[in-house]
């Protein structure tokens, strides 16, 4: 029983970062109607901000908490920049040029975090704070994991409140299903879909930011995180917030167990997963949901 | 400058009523023959450096038109395709021990890619196209990965010691016979994919391209369509990766990257996609671009990116693509 308790709590805390760059992904798409293989290289800066900013030494809570936000911060303008330069001209595009700009982006972007920051990757430490384990009937379950599941809950219902019961969140909606409706109505249609823009890529330098004490950071860290977030979403279904976050728990969770229970899987989970489903239900696991109808 | 968006009608160029009689069309034979003498003619009046680079080149010409396949002909986006030349590199390095003829290997390197890729076009194309990309991607990675975890890949230090063998008696291992060998190789392939191209077969794919719905509509079978295209695409970038293995005698994991899967990409771009040459003469001006500007630039992502970028943002028809355009300018010229 403990061990089970252990296993679902940090498959949890696993998948709370995958949750907020997949939510991101899966946002933008749902919204503007371009899938940003960038997304995965704002996740790595936030990553490099924050670790940064903590720099070698265990940091005071404090710096902790600013290092986060400033990862979040930063790249959420480096969303609203690359929006506005880049993909604001993609908009009337079709698929493929979306695909290969946002592409093209990752690379850039990629390229130019590792001019900044270096090839090697840099560990980075938690605060004194957070670090340790507390037990919990009988389970012994790691402060940060439970930071993280506590972080990713809070975000989670406010990212549902923002976007159901808010003004902005019905804009959203209303741009989501039709732009030119929502602009004949009234709607600042450019203005929802900067904003979009920059709120997905800020949650992506969130996540970065979060994991940086749980992993080695490096440029290249992107690439498996975002086809790991790829995969959450193709599960969970394109363009549904709700089917990321059902997605990114389960798949959380099962690579918490293939870790304890079966450890030659470790790091197919995702992929094994994907494949299922796709042979099961082609439309992901809460069928076609979009945004407007979430 | 205006940005041009490379809708639908930017790419299609209608050359020919479907239909017309095209038994004189002489194109699959003289094009390749083309093709094969001008980079020939670049090989033999290059320093030995160079030659490496252009023997790498062709190779990459036949790998980058089996992508203008997917993206070109049919409208299908991969964003995985290193993951089939990899296989290929793969097959034809495991079977090094093997007494075959060079060419063996390579029909067997695309057999095996082109098996992988049916398996996986019947399970992905009934998503989405987007949703299509997103899952190549993840393929592309799965064979990745794999590579490091299957004993006997041999993971980041690959594997080493793959012959160039004989053709047919001939030895080619030779750096001037292997090139004649693998000229001569790719542009044979090449040819068969140009009359592929101009078969009612790649007009039906080009249909699909266009509006999947219409084609339907006139009793296209759209997804058999769209798989047997995946599947020749697969087939001919194994075909490539097998050649790839016997040019360099090593096999990394570097050929399925990700960044690989983008590189192939930019070349057929760079070329420009809506024509049948376009990948291919891309991919040998990008090998010489990189070779003289990049070869010893750090940061290679970071300048990739921003060739793509403006590849796609200023010029989506490619190099092919801006010709055609200043062609047409001189002829309007001459008219007045």
């Amino acid at each position: 029983m403990a061990d089970v308790l252990s296993t679902i709590i940090s498959g949890i805390a696993f998948g709370v970062p995958l949750f907020l760059v997949a939510s991101g992904l899966t946002l933008i798409y749902g919204v503007i109607g371009v899938l940003n293989f960038a997304h995965g290289s704002m996740f790595v800066v936030g990553a490099l901000i924050a670790s940064n900013v903590i720099g070698p030494a265990a940091p005071s809570l404090l710096v902790y908490v600013a290092a986060v936000i400033a990862g979040a911060l930063v790249v959420g303008v480096l969303g609203v920049v690359l929006e506005r330069t880049v993909v604001r001209r993609l908009y009337r595009g079709d698929h493929i040029t979306m695909l290969l700009a946002t592409f093209a982006l990752m690379l850039a972007i990629e390229g130019g975090a590792e001019m900044i920051w270096g090839n090697s990757p840099r560990s980075t430490a938690a605060p004194a704070e957070l670090g340790g384990s507390i037990s919990l009937l009988g389970a012994t379950i790691s402060v940060y994991d439970l930071m993280l599941v506590v972080v990713g809950a809070i975000i989670a219902a406010g990212l549902f409140l923002l976007i159901s019961k808010s003004r902005f969140g019905r804009a959203v909606r209303a741009v989501a299903q039709d732009p030119t409706m929502g602009e004949a109505i009234g709607i600042n249609t450019r203005q929802v879909m900067l904003l979009v823009f920059g709120l997905g890529s800020a949650l992506a330098g969130l996540a970065g930011a979060m994991i940086a004490p749980n992993v080695s950071v490096s440029p290249s860290l992107g690439h498996a995180f975002i086809l790991q977030s790829f995969a959450i979403v193709i599960i969970g279904g394109l363009g549904s917030i709700t089917g990321s976050l059902v997605a990114a728990m389960l798949v959380g969770i099962a690579e918490a167990a293939v870790v304890t229970y079966f450890p030659a899987l470790t790091g197919f989970t995702f992929y094994i997963l994907v494949a299922v489903i796709l042979l099961v239900r082609p439309r992901g696991l809460l069928g076609s949901a979009r945004l407007g109808r979430a | 400058m205006a940005v041009r968006h490379n809708t639908t009608a930017d790419l299609v160029e209608i050359r020919r009523v479907p239909g017309t009689p095209r038994s004189w069309d002489l194109r699959p034979l003289y094009e390749p023959a083309i093709f094969a003498v001008v980079v020939s003619a670049v090989f033999f009046a290059s320093p030995p450096n160079m030659q490496y680079v252009l023997s790498i080149g062709v190779i990459y010409a036949l790998l980058a038109t089996s992508l203008g396949v997917l993206f070109g002909w049919s409208g299908i986006y991969s964003f995985g395709h290193a993951a089939f030349f990899g296989m290929g590199a793969y097959t034809t390095a495991l079977l090094r021990e093997q007494e075959w003829d060079a060419l063996v290997f390579l029909v067997v390197s695309g057999v095996v890619a082109a098996v992988a890729a049916v398996l996986i076009g019947v399970i992905g194309l009934r998503l989405g196209k987007v949703e299509f990309a997103m899952l190549t991607m993840i393929v592309g990675q799965i064979c990745y990965l794999l590579t490091f975890r299957v004993p006997g890949l041999e993971g980041d230090n690959g594997i080493y010691g793959v012959p160039r063998g004989t053709l047919l008696g001939i030895d080619v291992t030779g750096s001037t016979t292997f090139w004649i060998y693998s000229v001569v190789v790719v542009s044979m392939v090449l040819g068969v994919l140009r009359r592929i191209h101009l078969s009612a077969f790649g007009e039906s794919l080009n249909a699909v391209r266009d509006d999947p719905v219409k084609a339907a509509a006139i009793g296209l079978p759209v997804r058999q369509l769209r798989i047997a295209a995946f599947t020749l695409a697969g087939g001919i970038a194994g075909l490539a990766g097998g050649l790839f293995a016997q040019q360099g005698g090593i096999v990394t994991p570097t050929s399925l990257s990700f960044t690989f899967s983008g590189i192939i990409i930019i070349m057929s771009l760079l070329g420009g996609m809506a024509r049948f040459w376009g990948p291919a003469i891309g991919a040998i001006v990008f090998q010489l671009i990189n070779a003289l500007v990049f070869a010893n630039a750090s940061h290679a992502n970071l300048y990739l990116g921003l060739i793509l970028l403006a590849v796609v943002l200023v010029f989506p028809s490619g190099l092919l693509g801006v010709l055609a355009r200043l062609l047409d300018r001189y002829r309007e010229r001459r008219v007045r």
